[in-house]
């Protein structure tokens, strides 16, 4: 696909319209709630028990789902089919601080699910910076749509590649015995200074999730304002062949996020630019302030907790978690999700909702019917094998100094890359048909992220539709490259076909991402938010949910000043808590420090940028 | 026993009262000390600017232009440290500890407000830990009452005494048979209270008591550790709930129940009761270190 001029293509296919479609809860008698206690005098806590507190920066907090009716649900769809903005006018209101902390919270701070990876952050400029960024973007060529007048600010995103301490692993696996001692430096030293990756799915990541981040911040933009603002991204010009035949541009735009020489070097790059503007009434979405509050704390809930893909009743848990929960995901949801994704991958791509579907390969396996049992069994058989392989062929050089701490890594690798759920949707592209389409296979990428993030959110808005008051939910899922990853190792080292080639047989399936649906009531441990939120848990294995001082900047008068880091305060305030959506015990006990506090009214109310909101509040009074 | 009151135009000196503070470390009181009223004015004074920045900084206020309702306190503090330092005052100045506090605000203060302080002791209640006594400060802005505070400090004794007799003081908790109001959560909030704080606010409010300023000076004391200013938590515990404050005239009422030792992690806890009231808790673990209500007069 050659670069076209966006204000010259047609225009686009409006997507396929999503519909509600809830899930049914069981009869009052088997439903279940976590109902998590505080470990009681003498009792040791456990993933089960509620925290003991909570300290954090980070806007999100243990939540609950809220839940929406129907009608609430209707409205909330619309935020999953938003076009881009055709145009903006000049803002009538300044920007406040707390406006772009709780965009910020729904967009850069949350929108990942959980992954050990914090490579994003973000770098907003005012209306005058934005004026200047507004020029560059004209200029580039492989921009996918109008950059527009009178953005009330622009966010820069820089995205740098996944490294943790799986790729560490990564490092050590598909070797030969005697040459490992070559091949595995060769391997850490192209990693460390060309940014090489060891799979080609590992490579995917950062653009799974920009693309994610892309898709939660076109919602998030619109959340945060009251539907007053969107956002036009460009992903396009910073990818693929467009970062090359860009590059100029985004040295420029990577100079006004005063990238240094030494992140450069780590790999930073501008990821995507968001201009985000007034949109007049007539271009907005109809959806209420409250519903969009209650939306707001939904999309916190969701990011608040780890979402397992099966069943994990170990034997300590406390009994509801062992209570069999006569459930199944509607069919019917299903399907939604699969349009959810390819109105995504049109949206992000521009390439047409038919053409959509030949290039985003969706693979449905159903665990309850005999041939998803039968797919499933294969499918865990491989990954089991992989892993052994990998085991067998780690250096012992590496292996045994460090008392075996890679091959026990690479175990554990077995329960987190297990494929399990009642629904399983295996998504990638065709390598075959994204060349022949001329789609930039990065851009591809992280269209693939944005719409199984669209998916996977369809999933859990609609498990929050008539949530019974003693529920913690109707339906989840869980959104995970790990399977794909150990499959990427059997591709790469030991000749085993991609997850999706029994179904596309000729088209050449890359496995991206898989996410699985799972009816249920019961949230899972609250043990596994904490993973998240406390870092005292797991360190630097998980995402722990991060603050906006240690991912967002604010460009004001010419310099970048970190989101919420003032006057020795950070942070303590959770986003959208008006909806009071906190865990609590079942007496109604809450965690202490979760519900945190407010930012100074004065800080978050004052004007971000206020030459311009004086300017244009002159430009618009009569 | 002095009645007429002393008058200075400027807040005193803290290094004379320091002296007295140190000489003063042998007094014992007796059995029942007598305390004079020591009634002590100061004229109208502006705020330093450059101190109730750093003040505002320290303890988390928005610089507003108005005055936080815990500064003329800090204002007053000199006058406060010259009075318990008299040698009249019959207990030792250095390691008193503060229980309670009581501040009522009648009219909304602003940085540049001149304002007049008038303080007085009132005698001292033996109970089981030491003697408590009351300080009251009156601040005027043209001769307006517009501010005033009840601080019950505490004198310790190593002997014990008298059984705890319920106090009729600022901060009396209501009486056991009284249902609890039904409470809406507004804010609960981790504060990390580093070890310097105390030496930090000292510098700023003139409280160099030496149980704030080094483990090892708190120990001579009887503290296991240096333990943070009651002000500096009540302050920053209201620069916290500013958003939740009720319009002026407003009291706040607390009790310092248990140190903030140094370093610590602190949890901040407030809740409107059905009254429009806010009730705070600011624990440590299990342990409530301070509580109280701010209410709307």
């Amino acid at each position: 696909m050659e670069p076209t001029a966006p204000d010259a293509r047609p225009p686009a296919e409006p997507p396929k319209p999503l519909t509600v479609v809830g899930v049914e809860p069981p009869a009052p008698g088997a439903r279940r709630r976590r109902a998590a206690q505080f470990p009681r005098a003498g009792e040791k806590p456990n993933r089960y028990t509620l925290p003991a507190r909570l300290e954090t920066t980070s806007p999100v907090g243990y939540r609950t789902r809220v839940a929406l009716d129907a009608a609430q649900a209707e409205e909330a769809l619309q935020l999953l089919s938003l076009e881009r903005p055709t145009r903006f006018r000049p803002p009538t209101a300044p920007i406040t601080e707390q406006m772009l902390f709780e965009e910020a919270s729904l967009g850069v701070l949350s929108s990942r699910q959980s992954t050990n990876y914090r490579g994003v952050r973000q770098v907003t400029f005012g209306p005058e910076a934005s004026a200047r960024i507004g020029h560059l973007l004209r200029s580039l060529q492989h921009r996918e749509a109008p950059a527009l007048d009178d953005a009330a600010y622009t966010h820069v995103v820089l995205g740098r590649p996944y490294r943790t301490p799986f790729t560490m692993l990564l490092t050590f696996a598909g070797h030969k015995p005697v040459t490992s001692l070559v091949t595995v430096a060769r391997r850490a030293w192209e990693k460390r200074f060309r940014h090489a990756d060891d799979l080609p799915t590992i490579g995917a990541l950062p653009h799974l999730h920009v693309g994610i981040l892309a898709d939660g911040l076109e919602r998030a933009t619109v959340l945060a304002s009251g539907g007053a603002r969107q956002a036009q991204v460009f992903m396009a010009p910073f990818c693929g062949r467009g970062r090359r035949d860009d590059k100029p541009v985004a040295h420029a735009l990577e100079a006004l996020c005063g990238l240094t020489r030494e992140e450069r070097a780590r790999g930073w790059r501008v990821a995507l630019v968001a201009q985000v503007g007034e949109v007049p009434e007539a271009d907005r979405p109809q959806v209420s302030e409250a519903t969009l509050r209650r939306l707001g704390a939904n999309l916190l809930a969701f990011r608040s907790e780890r979402i397992l893909p099966g069943h994990n009743a170990e034997e300590k848990a406390p009994p509801q978690f062992h209570a069999p929960q006569p459930m199944d995901v509607p069919d019917a949801l299903v399907v939604q999700c699969g349009r959810a994704a390819y109105n995504a991958f049109d949206h992000w791509t521009g390439c047409g909702r038919a053409q959509a579907k030949d290039l985003l390969l969706l693979d449905r396996v159903d665990a309850l019917t005999p041939d998803g049992e039968r797919r499933l069994a294969v499918m865990k058989k491989q990954q089991n094998d992989i892993t052994d392989w990998v085991i067998r062929d780690l250096p012992l050089w590496a292996d045994l100094p460090t008392g075996r701490a890679f091959s026990r890594n690479a175990e554990r690798g077995r329960k987190a890359f297990a494929l399990v759920g009642q629904r399983i949707y295996l998504g990638g592209l065709s390598r075959t048909g994204v060349e022949a389409a001329g789609l930039d296979w990065e851009h591809a990428m992280r269209a693939t992220g944005a719409a199984a993030a669209r998916s996977a959110l369809y999933a859990e808005l609609m498990g929050a539709v008539g949530l019974p008051d003693d529920c913690d939910l109707l339906a989840g899922m869980c959104l995970m490259a790990g399977p794909v990853n150990q499959n990427d190792i059997g591709k790469q080292f030991y000749d085993v076909p991609d997850l999706m080639a029994e179904t596309y047989p000729d088209k050449a399936p890359f496995s991206l991402l898989v996410w699985t649906l799972k009816a249920k009531t019961v949230a899972d441990p609250i043990g596994n938010e904490e993973q998240l939120m406390n870092a005292a848990r797991q360190g630097a294995l998980v995402d722990l949910r991060c603050g906006p001082h240690e991912a967002c900047r604010i460009e004001q008068a010419g310099r970048l000043v970190p989101m919420r880091d003032r006057d020795g305060r950070r942070n303590a305030e959770r986003a959208f808590a008006d909806v009071d959506n906190f865990v609590r015990a079942p007496n109604g006990e809450e965690i202490p420090g979760n519900r945190g506090s407010a930012w100074p009214r004065a800080w978050a109310n004052a004007p971000l940028w206020p030459a311009n909101a004086e300017r244009s509040t002159k430009e618009v009074r009569p | 026993m002095k009645d007429s009151p002393r008058i200075f135009d400027a807040p005193p000196p803290l290094g004379p009262a320091w002296f007295r503070a140190l000489t003063s470390l042998g007094k014992r009181g007796g059995a029942t000390p007598t305390v004079p009223r020591l009634p002590t004015l100061l004229r109208p004074v502006r705020s330093d600017r450059a101190r109730l920045a750093q003040y505002r900084a320290l303890c988390g206020f928005d610089d507003s232009g108005l005055l936080p309702v815990t500064w003329p306190q800090v204002m007053a503090g000199p006058l406060h440290f010259h009075m318990v330092t008299d040698p009249s005052f019959p207990l030792p100045a250095a390691g008193v500890v503060h229980l309670r506090n009581l501040i009522e605000q009648y009219q909304v203060l602003r940085d540049d407000d001149p304002l007049g302080f008038e303080c007085a002791l009132s005698p001292a209640v033996a109970t089981h830990r030491g003697f408590e006594i009351d300080l009251e400060t009156r601040a005027t802005r043209e001769d307006t009452l517009v501010w005033r505070s009840v601080i019950t400090f505490l004198s310790r004794r190593r002997s014990g005494g008298e059984k705890p007799t319920p106090s009729g003081g600022p901060s009396a908790t209501p009486a056991a048979d009284t249902p609890p109001p039904a409470r809406t959560p507004l804010r609960s909030t981790v504060l990390r209270v580093p070890e310097s704080m105390g030496r930090r606010y000292a510098a700023i409010a003139g409280d160099y008591n030496p149980i704030h300023q080094h483990a090892l000076a708190a120990r001579a004391f009887g503290f296991p550790r240096a333990i943070v200013h009651g002000m500096y938590t009540l302050a920053r515990t209201v620069a916290e709930c500013a958003d939740d404050l009720p319009p002026t005239p407003f009291a706040l009422q607390c009790a310092f129940r248990r140190p903030v030792f140094l370093p610590s992690t602190v949890v901040l806890s407030a809740e409107r009761t059905t009254d429009g009231a806010v009730e705070f808790s600011v624990r440590s673990g299990e342990t409530v270190c301070v509580d109280g209500t701010i209410r709307a007069l």
